[in-house]
């Protein structure tokens, strides 16, 4: 591979959180209007589940149902961001609560793919949500994400989406020592509206003890806009329409979440690193499952604190593909002062060894790790 | 980093994973314990050696789980993985079948097996003992053959991408036919048992997580469109072709063995060429009459009457003992194999005290030995293999290396500590509790021993009168302890001339002389306790619990797996007794729960279809099967039914049937997240 092959151009991720049985439906649309590839990682949607109490006793049981998701990611070109959009969500019926979600992100992306302009079928756009944030939990201990998803839940955040990664580099550099700590880690991504999002971030810090050692880490990219799901709660409904359909409503009438701003009192207790003003990176890497490991050393040597690599299906349009779909998303939070300098490592090392490579790059802020901010 | 640090890190890691093995064999040692000292009123004997071997069975536990997670799925994912990328089919066929025969050559499953059917004996089941005595190499072969093809098989349906149902619905259906076709030939019939069994044991240890790991790589590498379901089911056909195989060499031996004969009649002269072409030797037929048969099969095979009696009294030559009765002792012959006129014949040698067995940790160097022996060849071969195809010819080399060979090293001492523990703990905990089970619901006393009293004199034996003014004679007899017994005097027993009273110690029935609900409740309820809680710590389990929780991202929990299953083989040991109980004929304890399972699988997700049938296939592994084993074959002796076969296989369809359910269950919470939609899902 030769480096003037890489280039280095805008697009939109887009990334639609789906029930694992809907997945197909959204796929087969997305290679009939273009698409090239899609990548999917599994993944779980917890919501809470209402029970009656045994024996009638009057109030409520709640607990926590998780049903098996996935997550489809797909980069396209930014002025095909919003029919690729409709088409998600018209083909999924996203638009009903409890379906699934999907958001773009505006992102850097370095390749040897050019995107090519899409065909999505023309239509009236679909009214999507703006001003959003991504909140990214990557916790240590597995388990711990439980109880960020109950919290999400129990504070109507919407959704978590929780997938499983693998840590590298900090584990790496111990030995044989390092058996005794288990390299899972549990992710959780979470949507909420952007004004929400500093709070919401202290508040799943404090839950999941984030601020311990060894607790995880934390961080908000930004969503360009997409349709979330509403549908943290199921059971009986006794009501013509559900508090998430006519939340849903009232955010398609209001074309945005703003009107159910809250926290407001409260935002004087933020820390200023939690406020919203991008001095992170967030580089995101994805390579052949069996090429990751080179990459990884090269950017731990490099200076990265820690790697969560999370393992992926390559899809792509063809019937039948010789090359694996296996592939490993790496995913690191470096200053945005290291951001070219990282990326070149991870394009240095891929050329050198010829692994095709895809680098994406967002601004992260908020970026949270034990006892402290950190600063760049 | 400090050694401090290290060290506490070190110790922090440990207590954890005893701390989860303390966790998971917590049940079933308190089970069997308290059932034995509260139920059947005797508290365990040799309690050392037993706490001893149940503390390494929690090591060996706690070693050997880590060892297949830090080294035997990693080493079996990645060669899964690369081998779709660097081969073809062909070869990733033919690696498959090498290493399913490899597998099957390196477990001694087989050892179970003949473990199982050590009471078969040639008259009743010719069949049967010819494959398990005169044939056991070529039944490893037609097993090893189907675990050979079967882990081809799925690594086909994993490199194309096709979905388990099919297989299912082919290989059972064809399975039942063939069972229903052998329950029609009274020799084919008996092997019925061994053949679903065989299904049953085959899949150890050790080659589940690998085959397991090996399907999730190659289903990583060539899965498009597979979910969760990537990689299950090949423990599902390792565990169906072998049923297959042994089922296709019993008719293909069918036609040279004889056919079913009384015992009497095995034994006769007339039907001597016969009898010698399933024992082989006059000397080896003989044998068999003393160690397998009754007093009827001796007298049949002499012929004559004072033959008979001069082949008893040789007995108590060393030599000829040997010969005649093997490694058994003359007590133990005398109490279980002898008949009250043989007896009587026979040359006494009684034991003074009523308990036999060695106590303490001595012989546990033996056992050491033997069991690190059987690891070494469990857990080396299948894996050296791995690493030869990763290193040398897929020429990739382990991220993490040294993780990879301290994981075989772990595997090694886990299973050595893991079987030793289990042979001086478990093993000899269930099956005193097993050799005590039949009194629950049995109406009779059981002999336990005889104990000769010499000189006995007849003076001092007390006569007791009743209202009615019926006598009853008893004497009075120091126990172990010293404390006098109460013992009743039988005249029978009594020998004038030469002074002496033979004492036949005798446990009386639990319940009363009558077969009562509550003893046959009680032994069905002992049954479920202890399929629920050996399954609980069953390593293979625990391994494919773990997979499907990361698979599933958690969306289907290991607790949930795990606890489904332990209950469905609880459930299948309960239906396995009462079919030994009551003498059930074998096709109609096979096909309906079968029946049931696959209209289940037709109802279920493509996703649980593949788990639940694996997890019928790794029930039955190192911890469980002694101990199913002990139980079946003691209540199977106790109601005379010569072999403990059938008892693993409803041990393997039954949690089959509750993870079926559990995944119903599963999915109806789950499709409530999508109610809403118009009929996709």
């Amino acid at each position: 591979m030769d480096k003037n092959q890489l280039r280095e151009f805008e697009s939109s991720r887009i990334t639609c959180v789906i029930h694992s049985k809907l997945s197909g439906l959204v796929t087969e649309k997305l290679f009939s209007s273009g698409v090239e590839s899609i990548f999917i990682e599994s993944a779980r949607c917890a919501r809470q589940r209402i029970l009656p109490r045994i024996f009638s006793f009057p109030g409520k049981k709640i607990e926590i149902n998780d049903s098996p998701a996935e997550v489809l990611s797909v980069s396209v070109p930014k002025e095909n961001r919003q029919s690729i959009l409709n088409l998600i969500i018209k083909s999924a019926e996203l638009k009903t609560p409890g379906r699934g979600s999907v958001y773009a992100q505006d992102i850097k992306e370095v390749s040897t793919n050019e995107l090519q302009n899409l065909t999505a079928p023309e239509g009236e756009d679909v009214t999507i949500l703006k001003d959003l944030s991504f909140i990214n939990a990557i916790l240590s201990k597995k388990g711990d994400g439980e109880k960020l998803a109950a919290l999400s839940l129990k504070l109507g955040a919407g959704v978590p989406v929780l997938t499983i990664g693998m840590g590298t580099s900090i584990r790496d550099r111990l030995g044989l020592i390092r058996i005794t700590i288990p390299p899972e880690k549990e992710l959780i991504g979470l949507v909420v509206a952007s004004h929400d999002a500093p709070i919401l971030e202290r508040l799943l810090i404090d839950e999941g003890h984030i601020d311990r050692p060894g607790g995880g880490f934390i961080y908000r990219t930004p969503v360009y806009g997409g349709v979330l799901d509403p549908m943290i709660r199921i059971g009986r409904q006794v009501k013509a329409a559900s508090m998430e359909q006519i939340i849903a409503a009232l955010d398609d009438l209001k074309k945005g979440t703003s009107w159910r701003k809250r926290f407001e009192g409260e935002a004087y207790r933020l820390e200023s690193n939690l406020s919203s003003t991008p001095v992170f990176s967030e580089i995101s890497f994805i390579c052949p499952g069996d090429s990751s490991d080179p990459i990884l050393k090269a950017v731990t040597e490099e200076g990265a604190s820690g790697v969560t690599i999370s393992y992926l299906r390559c899809l792509t349009g063809e019937t039948k593909d010789t090359v694996s779909p296996a592939r490993v998303r790496g995913v690191l939070c470096v200053p945005q002062v290291m951001e070219s300098g990282m990326t070149e490592i991870i394009t240095d090392t891929a050329l050198k060894l010829d692994i095709p490579i895809t680098v994406q790059k967002i601004p992260a802020f908020g970026v949270f790790s034990h006892k402290r901010y950190i600063k760049p | 980093m400090p050694l401090r640090t290290t060290l506490i890190m070190a110790w922090n890691y440990a207590v954890l994973r005893i701390g989860e093995q303390i966790k998971s064999l917590a049940f079933i040692i308190l089970y069997l314990t308290g059932f034995q000292i509260i139920v059947l009123g005797s508290p365990p004997t040799n309690s050392l050696k037993i706490a001893f071997g149940v503390s390494l069975v929690i090591f060996g536990l706690a070693f050997f789980l880590e060892g297949i997670f830090l080294g035997l799925m990693p080493l079996g994912e990645k060669v899964g993985l690369y081998l779709p990328q660097r081969t073809g089919i062909i070869v990733i066929v033919l690696f498959g079948l090498f290493m399913g025969l490899g597998a099957t050559f390196a477990e001694p499953a087989i050892a179970s097996l003949r473990f199982a059917g050590s009471g078969v004996v040639p008259w009743s089941a010719p069949l049967l003992y010819r494959i398990l005595e005169n044939e056991p190499q070529m039944l490893i072969v037609s097993i090893g053959a189907g675990v050979g093809v079967a882990v081809a098989c799925g690594m086909i349906r994993f490199y194309y991408g096709i979905s388990i149902k099919p297989f299912i619905f082919t290989i059972i259906p064809v399975l039942l036919a063939a069972t229903v076709y052998c329950s029609l030939d009274k020799n084919l019939v008996k092997i019925l048992g061994l053949a679903w069994d065989s299904g049953a044991v085959t899949t150890g240890a050790v080659t589940v997580p690998l085959v397991l790991a090996l399907g999730i790589g190659v289903s990583k590498a060539m899965g498009k469109s597979e979910g969760a379901s990537g990689g299950f089911g090949v423990v599902m056909l390792a565990s169906a072709f072998p049923v297959l195989g042994v089922l296709i060499l019993g008719i293909v031996l069918n036609s040279t063995t004889p056919y079913p004969v009384t015992e009497t009649e095995f034994f006769s002269a007339a039907h001597r060429e016969k009898a010698l072409s399933l024992a082989g030797t006059e000397e080896a037929l003989l044998r068999l009459a003393y160690t397998r048969g009754t007093n009827k099969g001796r007298e049949s095979y002499f012929g004559d009457e004072n033959e008979y009696r001069r082949s008893l009294l040789t007995l108590s030559e060393p030599q000829q003992k040997e010969k005649l009765i093997g490694s058994m002792t003359l007590n133990e012959w005398l109490i279980n194999k002898a008949s009250p006129v043989e007896r009587d014949i026979a040359p006494a040698d009684y034991i003074r005290n009523g308990r036999s067995g060695k106590s303490g940790l001595s012989g546990m160097k033996n056992i050491f030995k033997s069991e690190s022996k059987i690891a070494f060849f469990a857990v080396l071969p299948l894996t050296l293999l791995l690493l030869i195809v990763l290193l040398l010819f897929l020429r990739v080399r382990p991220k993490y290396f040294d993780e990879v060979v301290l994981g075989i090293i772990f595997a090694l001492i886990g299973m050595t500590l893991l079987t030793s523990g289990i042979r001086t703990g478990l093993a000899p905990l269930g099956d005193e509790v097993g050799r005590s089970l039949p009194r629950v619901f049995k109406s009779i006393a059981r002999e336990e021993g005889r104990v000769l009293i010499e000189p006995f004199d007849e003076k001092q034996v007390i006569t007791v009168f009743s209202i009615d003014g019926d006598q009853d004679r008893f004497f009075y007899l120091k126990d172990g302890r010293g404390n006098p017994v109460h013992v009743p005097f039988i005249e029978a027993n009594y020998d004038k001339e030469k002074g002496r009273y033979e004492h036949i110690v005798k446990k009386p029935p639990l319940f009363g002389p009558e077969l009562t609900l509550l003893g046959i409740a009680l032994v069905l309820l002992f049954a479920f306790g202890l399929g629920y809680g050996s399954t609980l710590a069953e390593p293979s389990l625990t391994a494919l619990g773990s997979t499907v929780e990361e698979l599933t991202v958690g969306a289907v929990r290991k607790k949930g797996v795990i606890q489904s299953v332990s209950v469905g083989v609880g459930a299948g040991l309960v239906v396995g007794v009462i079919w030994l109980m009551y003498d059930l004929p074998t096709l109609w304890m096979i096909l309906p729960p079968y029946l049931l399972v696959l209209a289940l699988t037709y109802w279920s997700d493509e996703d649980f279809s593949g788990i639940a049938w694996d997890c019928g296939g790794v029930t039955t592994g190192s911890v469980t099967v002694p101990l199913v084993l002990a139980m079946g074959l003691s209540i199977g002796g106790e109601l005379h039914i010569a072999d403990g076969f059938g008892i693993l296989a409803m041990a393997s369809v039954y949690p089959i049937i509750t993870v079926l359910l559990y995944g119903l269950s599963v999915k109806s919470h789950q499709r409530r997240s999508i109610m809403k939609i118009s009929g996709e899902v």
